[in-house]
């Protein structure tokens, strides 16, 4: 976990959120939830040291190893 | 009120977050200044000791031109001021000794202006790839940058003074940009030595000496090339024969050809000289052959012999001349690139690859067997066009008048 | 969101961009890596999916003229496997955003800034794109079309003036090995050809509907064009060292000198592929922020910019430790999961959306026919 990543990340969402919910005061409140939603995933994901865990790429890979190695062939 | 509150919060915001842009703005991490950068003009690698080179970066000194430019500044002495020093250090590859250098520079080193690049013999003799994947791998040195191999140690040729450009590196640039000898960008030999062929020919550095009143000058010559196979200096060929080799790849330019009639005393020179060359790779069962075509067209510019041009029957003796002349040192290169090099410089692998792909793959891995038992075939047509101001032999005048 | 319209021209003009902004920087050294010096045959086999891609988005949006692929697949194929499809089609297209962004900031740090941060050069491209998105389809029109030009004269210019160093001859022997390298070679590019579909989200915001599929064929065209002609220059140029660089359009925008001042053009290539990838990256960007809203029934899509940028930023970096590790990835994964999720399942559900309708159309027929007795 790195610390800096994730207060950087936090600081971004806070001037996101600070910037952003007094024009959606009006709005439904199922947007409001998925605005919300979406932010604190992306705040969950930066507690991770991202290029070193396995993630898209790496499973993409996977799945679509037997093609790739015809091409190699 | 609550309103006005968020409306000052969004603009301390927007606020905060242009000033944070200044920085970014700024590209503060890549300034670089022109006067932070040192200006690499020439590089040379040598070998030292055991197992390890000698990086020399000849580098530009913009005060050194600024002064002289102006004509109060260097007019004390008489001396010129020179524009370049040449530091060096030594490591076990490139990208160490330019390490060590660094250490030693206030400036940051820059290779976007370096147009040469020096090998020198020894080094060239044991291998140039190692040093050519820094080049090519790095960002910053030029693709178009002319590559060279030194007689000697390649540091000296950077220490060289120049009269009439601003370096050594300067001379060296202008002389190949004149083509008389060969022409070799970093992306020409990369693109060589890892074509079919895998040989490649650099222009050959000498340092010559010109004896003067007070004291001699030294300076850069292109001297012939050196032969490079796979990626080592097996051999040397003559400036001579390196202009049978511009022939061959049809990259003659501006170029005098001097010959001599049969049995008629004296030269006649052609200039300039324009030729279409093609070669015509054949295959005949086993017999692997090669057809030099040559059409060559030339205008007189000197004419020592007992012959007058402008008599037809004259002119087809001596377009025979100029013919046998072309083969001659056409044929002498062939030769000695073929059986005492062995190294195909001359792109015939290219060639036979293009024009026979599938027999090309039956050779491709003894093309070095193959190549010394190619057949040549020439094909050279020779054809003067014009005589000059002047038609008559001057000699033919003289004599002329004297009856 | 009815109000939003752009124009066909304008579609073209963001599609194209869109294709060739990465394309020609990196497919010229991934096809030779198998084609070699039948590189510039593989973008013509390549546009195969391209023109079946425009094809199946062309047909799909016939059927749906006013909806998206997020939400007809619903329609298609039911409310939760088309639910589970959308979502595929989001983390495809949010991924690949964050594939795109990121192999710019490798390139502009690798080529030219040096000492900067990645997550600047990220940062940076990621914000510029997020209000470009914002400011909705019809800016992002305009946008190309102010900058369509500044990105093609540059290439254009760029091919003009290398014309002095062509080594045509480095295009023979043509086909050595016959037909299979230059196929192996569309591979790679196929994956770039296969994001046509991507005009799927621009066709129902269309002024001109009719014009549509004619200018999404012209654009395929363009494209494989262009790729054909970087391709042969970079051959002309390189020969057999294309396979060896990593961006081979940069090697040869630095190999121009004209009359021995005019040199060192490799900014222009710097510039053609930012502007480019602006444009890439504000369209993908888009599909994914509207796919986003209308997968979740969301009206207003603005409002969701910033938290996808933040995970765009964030994808950009998940599991691609290096540049060598994502070039892999674009080989042998990339052109494959493209290709399937951008033209086989389009494929798949235009099958079924026909079939569905013939038997509802039936059904109508009967319906009037009864109506009408």
């Amino acid at each position: 976990m790195k610390w800096g990543n994730f207060l950087a990340t936090a600081f971004i969402i806070l001037i996101i959120i600070l910037l952003q919910w007094p024009k959606m005061k009006q709005k439904p409140k199922k947007e409001k939830s998925a605005f919300i939603v979406l932010l604190l995933i992306g705040l969950f994901l930066s507690m991770f040291d991202l290029p070193y865990i396995g993630g898209p790429a790496k499973w993409i890979e996977y799945v679509f190893n037997p093609f790739g190695e015809i091409l190699e062939k | 009120m609550p309103k006005r509150r968020s409306h000052f919060i969004k603009k301390f915001l927007i606020f905060i977050s242009f000033i944070g842009s200044i920085f970014l703005l700024s590209g503060c991490w890549d300034r670089w200044e022109t006067n932070d950068i040192a200006i690499v003009t020439a590089t040379a690698i040598d070998k030292k000791g055991d197992n390890q080179i000698e990086l020399s970066l000849q580098i530009f000194i913009p005060k050194a031109f600024g002064m002289s430019s102006s004509p109060s500044g260097g007019a004390g002495g008489g001396a010129v001021k020179e524009l370049t020093f040449v530091i060096s250090q030594k490591g076990v590859n490139m990208a160490d000794a330019l390490s060590k250098l660094q250490a030693e520079l206030p400036r940051k080193i820059f290779w976007g202006q370096c147009k040469v690049f020096i090998f020198g013999e020894k080094i060239a003799k044991e291998g140039i790839q190692d040093h050519l994947d820094f080049l090519l791998r790095h960002p910053q040195p030029r693709e178009r940058a002319y590559m060279f191999v030194s007689k000697g140690k390649a540091k000296h040729i950077l220490e060289l003074q120049s009269r009439l450009e601003r370096s050594s590196a300067e001379t060296m640039r202008e002389l190949v940009d004149l083509e008389i000898g060969l022409k070799v960008t970093l992306k020409d030999l990369n693109e060589m030595l890892t074509s079919e062929a895998q040989a490649a020919a650099l222009p050959y550095l000498k340092t010559m000496t010109e004896k003067g009143k007070k004291k001699s000058f030294q300076f850069p010559k292109i001297f012939g090339s050196a032969v490079i196979k796979k990626d080592q200096m097996v051999g040397y060929i003559s400036q001579r024969e390196t202009r049978g080799i511009l022939w061959i790849r049809d990259e003659i330019k501006s170029y005098t050809v001097t010959f001599e009639p049969e049995e008629k005393k004296g030269n006649i020179s052609l200039n300039p000289v324009t030729a279409k060359v093609d070669l015509i790779p054949q295959i005949n069962g086993v017999n692997w052959s090669m057809l030099v075509k040559i059409q060559t067209e030339g205008t007189v510019i000197q004419n020592n012999s007992s012959l007058d041009t402008s008599n037809l029957s004259n002119l087809k003796v001596v377009e025979k001349a100029f013919q046998d002349g072309i083969r001659k040192r056409v044929e002498f290169v062939i030769e000695k690139v073929q059986n005492e090099l062995r190294a195909d410089i001359l792109g015939f692998a290219k060639e036979f690859h293009r024009e026979y792909p599938k027999q090309w793959r039956k050779v491709e891995n003894r093309w070095d067997e193959v190549f010394p038992k190619v057949k040549i075939k020439y094909d050279i047509k020779a054809h003067i066009r014009k005589e000059g101001y002047i038609n008559k032999p001057m000699k033919f005048r003289i004599e002329e008048e004297k009856e | 969101m009815k109000t939003v319209k752009i124009s066909s021209l304008q579609m073209a003009m963001l599609m194209y961009p869109t294709i060739v902004a990465t394309a020609i920087l990196s497919v010229p050294n991934l096809t030779a890596t198998y084609a070699n010096q039948d590189l510039w045959i593989s973008p013509i086999f390549a546009s195969i999916i391209g023109f079946l891609t425009v094809f199946i988005s062309v047909r799909l949006h016939k059927l749906y003229p006013e909806k998206t692929v997020i939400q007809f697949s619903e329609q298609i194929i039911g409310r939760i496997p088309g639910k589970i499809l959308g979502l595929a089609f989001l983390f495809f297209y949010i991924q690949s955003t964050g594939g795109i962004t990121r192999s710019y900031a490798e390139f502009i740090v690798s080529s030219f800034l040096f000492q900067t941060p990645i997550i600047v050069v990220i940062v940076s491209m990621v914000l510029l794109c997020a209000f470009a998105v914002y400011g909705g389809l019809e800016v992002l029109g305009r946008i190309t079309q102010v900058l369509f030009p500044l990105f093609f004269v540059p290439l254009f210019l760029l091919i003009i003036l290398l014309s002095p160093e062509y080594e045509f001859s480095n295009i023979f022997p043509i086909l050595e090995r016959g037909l299979l390298p230059p196929i192996k070679g569309a591979v790679v590019p196929g994956g770039w050809f296969s994001e046509f579909f991507i005009t799927i989200f621009l066709l129902p915001f269309l002024a001109d509907k009719k014009k549509g599929s004619k200018y999404g064929i012209l654009t395929v065209f363009a494209v494989m064009i262009t790729l054909v002609v970087v391709n042969l220059i970079v051959l002309f140029i390189l020969g057999n060292t294309t396979s060896s660089k990593t961006y081979p359009l940069m090697n040869i925008s630095r190999y121009i000198s004209i009359a021995d001042f005019f040199e060192n053009l490799e900014s222009v290539t710097m510039a053609i592929w930012i502007l480019g990838t602006f444009v890439k990256i504000s369209v993908f960007f888009y599909v994914v922020v509207l796919g986003t809203a209308q997968w979740l029934n969301i009206e207003d899509y603005r409002p969701l910019v910033w938290p996808i940028g933040i995970l765009i930023v964030e994808f950009s970096f998940w599991a691609v430790p290096s540049s060598m590790a994502f070039i892999h990835y674009e080989i042998t994964a990339f052109p494959f999961y493209s290709v399937t999720i951008q033209t086989i399942i389009p494929l798949f559900l235009l099958g079924i959306a026909f079939f569905r309708n013939k038997n509802r159309n039936r059904n109508k027929k009967k319906e009037t026919n009864s109506v009408y007795k």
